[in-house]
């Protein structure tokens, strides 16, 4: 046996490998072959901030489009003095640009059904569709100024009218205000579809009693350390409890990492249940300082008390049917709580907020 | 042991007229005990064959001269003279000395032995010739061989794992030399753990395997080391294009009567000393710009030592260890930055360490004490602990220096998931040839495992530290079993072997029974009916995901208190025929059902109820099945041309709550195999193995749907995920599997006096495309970004492959 021996396999092995790589594995264009149903999110919401609405599609094929563009919105100006916007600028030698945000419409997006929900009492509400809402932003600079010893008070508001693409049915009359403990009906027939119904019973209003912390009540919360959680008991339910700083915008506020201690994970509490009250919550730890010289802030507790559907749905959960790490989506056999005739859901909350302000 | 002293007694006041004759039978050169070998008496129907330890009982003789022979294939005839007037019992030691093979002049085969010996319906042991008689990937592998008998199903090429009837490879029991194994692969299943130089024979049951087997309800593969050359020093070496193995074997000095025979062997994989002796760039710099070398961070290793003292020719003691680890050691560390400004120093660290070795580890020690010629008992004592420690680690660390102070802030970051299993096992048996008819054996197993499964994540700051764990599963479980069999020789045509045994499982405090039976009839010298059936009780389970493709480790666990003993119910019956040129038929059919399985749940999406849920690895589903086949195998093991076709039809349905009866994802309805081995010349042989089988099942995509996910901060709101939509669970099937392998050996190779030989293979010689799954994407428009249709890319397993290596022996 000599060098030559050894090389020689060496060499076949690599070009017979090489070839054998180059396999006709290509992609293939993938079909669908089933009925299609409606896809509904309804939500019943006792809660002030949070109006009601259902949102509607149709399940879709797999050679469907699934994403339909549909104009773009101005996100703002790149200054090319901020480094972030540095690439483009060097290269057409600009000042800056306006950066666009593509707008893309759901192509299973179903915009002609009839969306009506009813109550015990015989009463009707229509929900129609709306494509976008108008939010009118109000912003108000204090300009007051020093010229010459003398002080000019001088206020500007600006109003800024931004339309916003929610693709939604809603109450547009006004007219429906939930109670709780009510049960409530979806029926949605759109064309060429199965209808689909649904019934929901709205939970009761929670109500947060207390909240004590290092042993005294408080009025104000330190936002690391552990405290006890009081609501008033109901004959039953189950509610989520959640907290959180408020921030004035949360992405745009550069204090929003100082506060990261003032977060735990969410978790679920029965209302009926003497034995978990006082619940006693043990915020997320951070490992940066926190709130070094950040403007104190209001810390917000929220109670949010849901009906079955809702906790089906979000709480339980579906637990996975099928899971392959290639598929780069969550799979799901089509779940339906609380509809019948589609997939999705038909859920009710209503909440109690608590405000305090953190302690220094 | 009231039993043992019953056996004892029963023996010491028998009273008979006959004699007997045992012994052993051995290699002449190596001292090898020689299985399945023929020993009987010259015009005498008194005959027997030897066991895997080699030893034969002729009892029952009426006194007189008699001719001793010995045959075995390969091997010439022993005979000898003996004089059993006066003798009661007589001990021979037979050696057989290796000749040539004369065709068809050989009469009796192995084969034949085990035809008309074996009472099991689905039993196969695989010599050493045959394990190597397979192509395999890149080096002879006794699990591959077994993939390719009729019964045996596999996931994928990547894996060895065997799903043997309807049964996961947690339903196995893996033992080497009789000691549990309990995770026998290297690279995530690529390779088994067993070094094939070192096996001897490999005794595999697909099923209705007896009492003395517990503790599985799928099969059982018991692999057999040598014992270790008795004469001489001699020792082999492999070279293959990933490892390196060695083998080393050798007699004990005589002293004082007693001796014994050593073996040593090991195995290494050599492409990180490769790849890092070749020093080449990683393509990261070092502070002072010089290139960070590239490191190659995984190899496995592993070494089987055995040792043999014969203290008389009654008392042999038996010495194994088995130690194996496959390692993932990786670390990397940023070079140090610095940046200064007129107030402060800043110097930033940090790194980065992946630790992650897995591996099994076992010693046994053996005794063997031959009691009286019809009576033999074994003990064995023995520990296996299978370990998987994923320990992922980083740390950083920044350093302010002021001109009055320091501040340091670190961060020390650590992800341990780990599983770890302590098996000891206190094993006694005793087998007594009680008449003519009889056969009895009996014994008892104490086994205590400790499992100890958890994830464990530690964070420290300079600020504070804590230690969670999400998941701590530990248990202590406790198997104390008895077991008792009959070997029963009705007629020359009718044999029946029953048994039961009985295991108390200390977390049920509840004893299950398990009887089971066999029974063969010989309808002529060359037809044999057989039917086994029986239950079959397990006490751990592994919680791993039922959709994977690729299985990197089991996680196992004992079975919880909580719920019932998983069992599984085997009803086998087939027919055999061995033809007058030896070539062996067989058709099985089989039906297995499972009860009280469990099943691992798949990922939640949602969490909620506590932070101890975040994982679901102590979540199961209740399971139940059944498993439904036909086999058929036609076996040569003798001539030039040797090998097997076999044909499996299998059904295999699992039942689980939410999916109803579905296929699991190794079913595969058809299966061929052909393995072929032909002699071309003396000193040149050529092997070859076809697989054609039906696609494995998967789960359809149907089309998409949306589901919705919540946020309960920053003003609520509800987003939707776009998910695909499946369809029933495992309807769709891959294209059928397809593979054919060929392999050359050359031999007689001379190097500086060492004699070598050579092997060539290639594996998937047509480039078949084999799916192990799909990966999808969503095609978008590159000018409007519209999302387009979903498209599917096969992933395919191997592709065509050549190794080769060579063999020296010394």
């Amino acid at each position: 046996m000599n060098s030559n021996s050894f090389l020689k396999p060496i060499f076949f092995s690599g070009i017979l490998t090489f070839f054998s790589c180059l396999g006709e594995n290509s992609w293939e264009d993938l079909e669908s072959d089933y009925d299609h149903v409606l896809n509904v999110f309804g939500l019943v919401s006792l809660d002030s901030l949070q109006p009601s609405y259902v949102g509607l599609y149709s399940t879709t094929d797999l050679d469907e489009i699934s994403r339909i563009f549909v104009g773009v919105d101005t996100l703002g100006w790149c200054d090319c003095d901020d480094d972030e916007c540095g690439w483009d600028c060097e290269n057409k030698e600009i000042d800056g640009y306006w950066i666009l945000d593509s707008l893309f419409e759901p192509a299973a997006l179903i915009k002609n059904a009839s969306v009506i929900i009813s109550d015990d009492n015989g009463n009707n509400y229509d929900f129609s569709y709306v494509e976008n809402i108008s939010l009118v932003d109000t912003i108000y600079f204090d300009t007051t100024v020093v010229i010459y010893g003398t002080t000019i008070e001088w206020d500007t508001t600006i109003f800024d009218t931004n339309n916003l693409r929610i693709n939604l049915y809603i109450d547009s009359s006004g007219a429906f205000n939930p109670e709780p403990m009510t049960t409530y009906n979806l029926n949605i027939n759109a064309p060429g579809y199965d209808p689909v119904t649904g019934s929901l019973t709205t939970p009761n209003f929670p109500s947060i009693d207390s909240l004590t912390q290092l042993g005294n009540h408080a009025d104000t919360i330190i936002i690391n350390e552990p405290f006890n959680l009081y609501w008033d008991l109901l004959q039953e339910g189950k509610a989520m409890v959640t907290g959180e700083v408020l921030l004035g915008n949360w992405w745009d506020d550069s204090l929003a990492n100082d506060w990261c201690g003032g977060y735990f994970d969410p978790f679920v509490v029965d209302l009926s249940d003497n034995g978990l009250t006082p619940y006693t919550v043990y915020p997320w730890i951070c490992s940066e300082n926190l709130n070094q010289g950040a403007e104190t802030r209001d810390y917000m507790i929220r109670l949010t008390a849901m009906d079955e559907n809702y906790y089906d749905y979000f709480v339980v959960g579906e637990s996975g049917e099928y899971s392959n790490a290639l598929l780069n989506y969550p799979t799901t056999k089509g779940r339906s709580v609380g509809i019948q005739g589609g997939f999705g859901f038909f859920g009710s909350i209503a909440s109690d907020r608590l405000l305090l302000k953190i302690a220094r | 042991m009231q039993y043992l002293f019953f056996f004892i007694s029963s023996f010491l006041f028998s009273q008979s007229m006959t004699a007997s004759i045992n012994g052993f039978v051995r290699d002449d050169a190596s001292g090898e005990p020689i299985s399945y070998a023929n020993v009987f008496l010259s015009n005498s129907s008194i005959g027997a064959a030897t066991n895997s330890d080699g030893y034969f009982v002729l009892s029952g003789i009426p006194l007189g001269l008699y001719e001793v022979n010995a045959t075995m294939i390969g091997y010439s005839v022993f005979k000898e003279e003996v004089d059993l007037s006066n003798e009661e019992s007589l001990r021979l030691e037979i050696r057989l000395i290796e000749e040539a093979i004369k065709g068809t002049e050989v009469l009796v085969t192995a084969e034949r032995q085990k035809f008309e010996r074996s009472m099991e319906s689905s039993q196969i042991a695989l010599d050493l010739r045959e394990i190597n008689s397979a192509p395999a990937f890149v080096e002879p592998d006794v699990f591959r061989t077994l993939q390719m008998l009729p019964g045996v199903q596999t996931t994928s090429d990547f894996s060895s794992a065997l799903y043997v009837r309807g049964s996961t490879p947690d339903q196995n029991l893996i033992m080497l030399d009789g000691i549990a194994i309990y995770n026998p692969y290297h690279l995530g299943g690529i390779f088994s753990t067993f070094n094939t130089d070192a096996i001897k024979e490999a005794d595999f049951h697909a099923g209705g395997f007896p009492a003395r087997y517990g503790g599985r309800m799928g099969a059982i593969l018991n692999v057999i080391n040598r014992e270790g050359n008795t004469e001489k020093i001699t020792g082999s070496a492999n070279l293959s294009l990933i490892s390196s193995k060695a083998l080393i074997e050798g007699p004990i000095p005589k002293w004082s009567g007693i001796k014994g025979s050593w073996m040593i062997s090991g195995r290494r994989t050599y492409i990180d000393k490769v790849v890092n002796a070749l020093n080449l760039p990683s393509g990261s710099k070092n502070a002072d710009g010089s290139d960070i070398p590239l490191e190659f961070p995984y190899y496995f290793y592993d070494y089987q030592i055995k040792t043999n003292i014969d203290f008389n020719q009654d008392h042999r003691l038996t010495f194994t260890r088995f130690y194996g680890d496959d390692v993932l050691d990786f670390s990397y560390e940023d070079p140090v930055e610095t940046v200064s400004n007129e107030t402060v120093n800043i110097q930033q660290e940090s790194q980065f360490g992946l630790d992650w070795p897995w591996g099994n580890q076992t010693n046994g020690l053996t005794w063997r004490w031959i009691v009286s010629p019809k009576m033999i008992a074994k003990t064995f004592l023995s520990n296996s602990r299978y370990r998987f420690d994923f320990d992922l680690s980083f740390q950083s660390r920044d350093t302010y220096t002021y001109r009055d102070s320091t501040v340091i802030n670190f961060t020390n970051f650590n992800w341990n998931i780990y599983d770890i299993i302590k098996d000891q096992t206190l094993e006694s048996e005793v087998q007594y040839k009680y008449s003519n008819d009889h056969e009895i054996t009996s014994g008892f197993q104490i086994k205590k495992i400790k499992f100890d499964l958890g994830i464990q994540y530690d964070l420290g700051t300079q600020d504070t530290s804590f230690t969670w764990n999400p998941l701590s599963l530990k248990n202590n479980t406790q198997e104390i079993s008895f077991f008792l069999q009959d070997r029963w020789e009705v007629s020359e045509r009718l044999k029946i072997r029953s048994g039961l045994r009985l295991t108390d499982y200390n977390l049920h405090k509840k004893i299950y029974l398990d009887p089971r039976i066999g029974v063969k009839y010989h309808i002529s010298d060359d037809i044999a009916l057989k039917a086994n059936w029986g239950l079959y009780h397990q006490f751990l389970t592994t919680a791993n995901n039922q959709d994977e493709n690729l299985r990197l480790v089991e996680l196992w666990l004992g079975i919880p208190k909580e719920k019932p003993a998983s069992v599984s119910e085997h009803i086998i019956g087939g027919i055999e025929y061995m033809s007058p040129r030896n070539i062996f038929y067989r058709i099985e059919l089989y039906q297995k059902k499972f009860e009280n399985l469990l099943t691992l749940k798949q990922d939640n999406a949602n969490q909620y109820e506590g932070a101890s849920q975040d994982t679901t690895i102590n979540e199961f589903w209740d399971t139940r099945g059944n498993s439904n086949g036909i086999e058929l195998l036609v076996k040569k093991s003798s001539g030039k041309f040797n090998g097997w076709i076999g044909y499996t039809f299998s059904e295999t349905k699992y039942f689980t709550e939410p999916s109803g009866w579905h296929n699991p994802n190794f079913d595969r309805t058809h299966t061929v195999n052909i393995v072929g081995n032909y002699e071309l010349t003396s000193d040149l042989e050529l092997s070859a193995a076809l697989t054609q089988s039906s696609g494995n099942p998967y789960t359809k995509i149907l089309g998409r749907v949306y589901d919705w996910e919540q946020n309960l901060f920053n003003n609520s709101y509800w987003y939707p995920i776009d998910s695909y939509l499946v369809g029933e669970k495992n309807t769709e099937r891959y294209d059928d599997y397809f593979r054919v392998d060929i392999g050359m050996t050359r031999k007689g190779g001379n190097l500086f006096g060492l004699e070598y030989d050579t092997y060539w293979q290639i594996m998937n010689l047509t480039r078949h495309i084999n799916i192990l799954s799909y990966r999808y994407r969503t095609k978008t428009d590159p000018i409007t970004g519209n999302q387009l249709g979903v498209q599917r890319q096969p992933i395919p397993m191997f592709p065509l492959i050549l190794t080769f290596g060579v063999k020296f022996e010394f």
